[in-house]
């Protein structure tokens, strides 16, 4: 069920809210409500993949109580805990790796004149990889100490399935909500204002502007580079890069803004992120719970930046690499992971300092120069070769493509808008105080009221328009 | 506190149309197989458009995600906003960026519309029917076209290719 989608939004989400609010002054009532909906609202999505997660989430707590059982320090506690973290990343190789590994080992195979073997075909369920995730950060936070067990099986069973980012994130830590889940806040009618106004951005940015975007990327990336010149491959990487953007801070939006509606807080998951000046910082202000999760739960556990040097880098470059398998079983997304990580490791050792001493609006085009480079390697899903055919297109400003007038205008305006909305955040920079929110307190009803007709046009095309999934309904 | 509600209108509106399509799908669904009449729906339907097959409630279809995609498009498509939106949108991709926004219209000489349906049909290279009745029908369809075209002010020319 997508957020924007007609069943959600005048069906699901109003019945839930309704319903919430009826229940009323009673915590475990709402707490009720929430998790029926959540689990509702995800057995509509994976009807049969719901009772491996019902299995795991029960495995996870039988694992939990165990490790906070035993005395600090005894050996049986870090047994149960690899295996709480391997019966997790299990399902998620079995869901995600099985046939990326079968068809590398079936080519491994085949190379070597060996025969092969049947790659099986293992349907990705929505969210597995953010639900895996999540279910980790329970288990280290009782090894490591930081939260007790979850006091009940529901009490869990709520982190895991609650509904506003369960498919997609921001992946929130165990730790960081426990509190609010156990507390199950009563929604109020700030929190649904300020909620609902981040949900209809969300909704804003994703139709007019994502949906629009993928149509002239999947246009540009479904071409063979041959048949395009350089602006068409451009054009294909400029829409992908502001479509990404758009796509899943767009859907952060709608998470956070249905959260904040029945009172909940989650943490943040983009901050301008075009606006950074070197790729460390792109990396704090991208997908921030993704990469928090990793310093906190892999980076951290390597060794982080104590063994030297030499380790350090490593540590990072492997970090980012996982992060790339983690976005998707292929080459490509492995490749994107390297690229990450190679550049994250260039900064420490000097680019940051070399982007230091320019301007920082030119630091900032050469870091989105980087980024977007990094985009068409991630957004080549036919093939590595596909991604070395555009960057080399890229790079030929005499190329032209066969067939002329191949990108429709609404596509490069979109782009404009999304370009336009960067160089703002970039511009007010330079403008001391100023807040984005302030000024929308400040001129409230015109921010609201052309919030409201953005948000009923969006709502226009989403009925109109075929549904385009978020893009990271695929990770 | 009363500016502050003021400033909230827009939200408040927003909020009150999603709860407006709540409340009329439920209405729609509780009429539905008894007063089919009084469901509330928009005063000016698409037309040509047939009406959506109702999801299939099998457990296999559910399994398959089949279920789930049908009522989801139903749900949109027997929206009474559902018209207008799609009216809205092709206008505005006409207006604005002079292409079509259906999938099914495409753009001739001077802006004029055509169903590729129509294209395919009429237009196309495809083999003259040989029976007698078949002609008989072609001819007929021909000369309706033509006379719709004319109480539109326009001209109609059929042309035969070898």
């Amino acid at each position: 069920m997508l957020f924007y989608e007609p069943l959600f939004l005048f069906l699901f989400a109003p019945a839930v809210y309704l319903l919430y609010l009826a229940v009323g002054a009673r915590r475990a009532s709402r707490a009720l409500v929430l998790l029926l909906a959540s689990i509702v609202f995800y057995s509509w999505s994976e009807p049969v993949f719901v009772f491996v997660v019902f299995a795991s989430v029960a495995l996870d707590l039988y694992v939990a109580r165990r490790i906070f059982a035993l005395l600090e320090g005894a050996p049986a506690r870090s047994n149960w805990l690899t295996l709480g973290v391997c019966a997790n990343i299990g399902v998620l190789v079995y869901y995600k790796y099985t046939g990326f590994l079968a068809a590398n080992f079936d080519a491994l195979l085949g190379a070597l004149d060996l025969g092969g073997v049947s790659i099986p075909k293992i349907a990705l369920p929505i969210g597995v990889s953010f639900i895996v995730f999540e279910k980790i950060t329970y288990l280290v936070d009782v090894y490591r100490g930081v939260t007790a067990p979850a006091r009940t099986v529901s009490l869990y069973a709520l982190y895991v399935f609650f509904f506003p980012k369960l498919l997609a994130g921001p992946i929130v830590k165990y730790h960081d909500i426990a509190g609010q889940m156990e507390a199950c806040p009563p929604a109020h009618v700030d929190d649904f204002v300020l909620g609902f106004s981040r949900f209809m951005l969300g909704v804003i940015k994703k139709v007019l502007l994502a949906d629009v975007l993928a149509g002239g990327a999947d246009l540009v990336f479904a071409h063979d580079p041959a048949e395009l010149g350089f602006v068409e491959a451009w054009a294909g990487v400029i829409f992908f890069t502001f479509q990404i953007y758009f796509d899943f801070s767009g859907y952060s939006d709608m998470a956070i803004g249905l959260a904040r509606m029945f009172g909940f807080r989650l943490l943040e998951n983009f901050d301008e992120p075009y606006i950074a000046t070197t790729m460390t910082e792109f990396w704090r202000r991208w997908h921030m719970s993704l990469t928090s999760w990793i310093r906190e739960y892999l980076y951290f556990p390597l060794g982080g930046n104590r063994r030297g040097a030499l380790r350090t880098h490593f540590n990072l470059w492997l970090c980012f690499l996982a992060s790339g398998l983690w976005h998707g079983a292929a080459w490509n997304y492995v490749a994107w992971g390297a690229y990450n990580g190679l550049f994250l490791v260039l900064d420490r050792l000097f680019l940051a300092r070399a982007l230091g001493r320019l301007r920082p609006w030119e630091a900032n085009i050469a870091t989105f120069f980087i980024v977007m480079m990094g985009w068409t390697i991630f957004r080549s899903t036919a093939s590595l070769h596909q991604a070395g055919a555009m960057l080399a297109l890229m790079a030929q400003p005499f190329t032209r493509a066969p067939l002329a007038q191949m990108i429709p205008s609404y596509y490069w305006l979109a782009a404009l808008i999304g370009a336009g909305v960067v160089v703002a955040q970039r511009a007010v920079l330079s403008i001391e105080g100023f807040n984005w929110m302030d000024l929308a307190r400040r001129h409230a009803l015109l921010a609201n009221t052309l919030l409201a007709l953005l948000f009923v046009a969006a709502l226009g095309k989403g009925l109109a328009d075929p549904f385009k999934p978020f893009i990271y309904f695929r990770f | 506190m009363t500016r502050r509600i003021f400033e909230r209108l827009p939200i408040f509106a927003c909020a009150g149309f999603i709860g407006f399509l709540f409340l009329a799908n439920l209405w729609n669904y509780a009429v539905e197989r008894d007063w089919p009449k009084l469901r509330i729906r928009s005063a000016q339907p698409l037309n040509g458009v047939t009406s959506p097959e109702p999801a299939p409630w099998t457990l296999s279809a559910f399994l398959t995600g089949e279920t789930q995609r049908a009522a989801s498009m139903n749900l949109g498509r027997t929206s009474p906003v559902f018209p207008i939106s799609v009216r809205a949108k092709n206008q505005t991709m006409y207006s604005l960026f002079g292409v079509s926004g259906a999938a099914n219209i495409a753009i001739g000489r001077g802006g004029q519309l055509f169903g590729w349906e129509y294209i395919d049909e009429f237009c196309s290279r495809g083999r003259a029917p040989t029976a007698a009745a078949g002609l008989d029908n072609w001819a007929d369809a021909i000369t309706e076209i033509a006379a719709a075209a004319k109480t539109h002010g326009k001209g109609f020319a059929y042309l035969i290719s070898p």
